[in-house]
């Protein structure tokens, strides 16, 4: 969290998604379709999770 | 975690310690004899005359002490379980809203007034044109979060959006859920278990 506070672009990401390639410090691109358009948006990844809160372990998907 | 899907979750201790019992009962005529050769060292005659009582008699009290065990052994499984299915209860609650209650508002569009489709998603020509124009500012508008404060009892509150998202990462698409927060409100808002991540949500 004291990592997503200084950086504006900050993401965290499960543990899941971090072995399929990527490390703290990737840059990472993410599409999201909501509503009516797709949006894109570039993100840094400053730190992992295994499980998040109202959410899906990572570890049961 | 349901005890009553898998009866052997509660009959497994209960037989355990009906069993230990049981090997007590065995094995305490030889403790006391030991204790009573240990009393036998000091002018203690009454620890003495116990043991030794207690050693050679043990048919005695046999049936009170399995009551007396069995009472003193269940009630205090009784009372673990209860609290780690508390506990259960409470985190699977919470892991599954997120925080102590969980709040879907609805947002007010800021698109003019009877045109068509930002509200239904219907991403004909016109909406699309009218989105791109209209990236620069906010196309939903909310209740400030500071509102939630004002109501009796709540002492924090944060707002989350939750929605599936596509990650490129390493020449692949991989379908994700991205969870977007205000961390200054999420860390004292959201629930957090130790074990949910390697390092503390603040360090």
């Amino acid at each position: 969290m004291n990592n997503l506070a200084q950086t504006s672009e900050g993401i965290l990401v499960s543990s899941d998604l971090l072995s399929q390639g990527l490390k703290i410090g990737d840059n990472l691109r993410v599409s999201v379709y909501d509503t009516e358009e797709y949006t894109t948006f570039d993100f840094k990844v400053v730190g992992v999770f295994d499980i998040s809160p109202a959410g899906i372990p990572a570890r049961c998907r | 975690m349901d005890p009553f899907q898998n009866p052997l979750l509660l009959l497994v201790p209960a037989l355990g310690i009906f069993a230990l019992t049981l090997l007590i009962l065995r094995i305490l005529p030889t403790i006391m004899a030991l204790v009573s050769w240990a009393a036998s060292m000091t002018n203690s005659v009454g620890l003495l005359m116990a043991a030794r009582y207690l050693a050679r008699t043990s048919g005695g009290y046999t049936a009170p002490l399995i009551l007396l065990i069995l009472t003193l052994s269940l009630s205090i499984f009784t009372a673990s379980l209860a609290q780690t299915l508390d506990r259960h209860t409470h985190d699977q609650t919470h892991y599954r809203n997120g925080a102590d209650i969980s709040l879907v508002e609805m947002g007010e569009s800021t698109a003019p007034t009877g045109s068509s489709g930002s509200m239904t998603g219907i991403a004909g020509t016109d909406s699309i044109a009218r989105s791109s124009t209209e990236l620069a500012g906010p196309k939903w508008r909310f209740l400030p979060v500071s509102e939630h404060h004002k109501v009796p009892g709540v002492q924090s509150a944060a707002r989350v959006k939750r929605t599936t998202a596509d990650v490129m990462t390493n020449g692949r698409n991989i379908a994700s859920t991205l969870i977007g927060f205000d961390w200054v409100d999420f860390w004292h808002t959201a629930f957090w278990r130790r074990d949910f991540a390697s390092s503390p949500l603040v360090g």
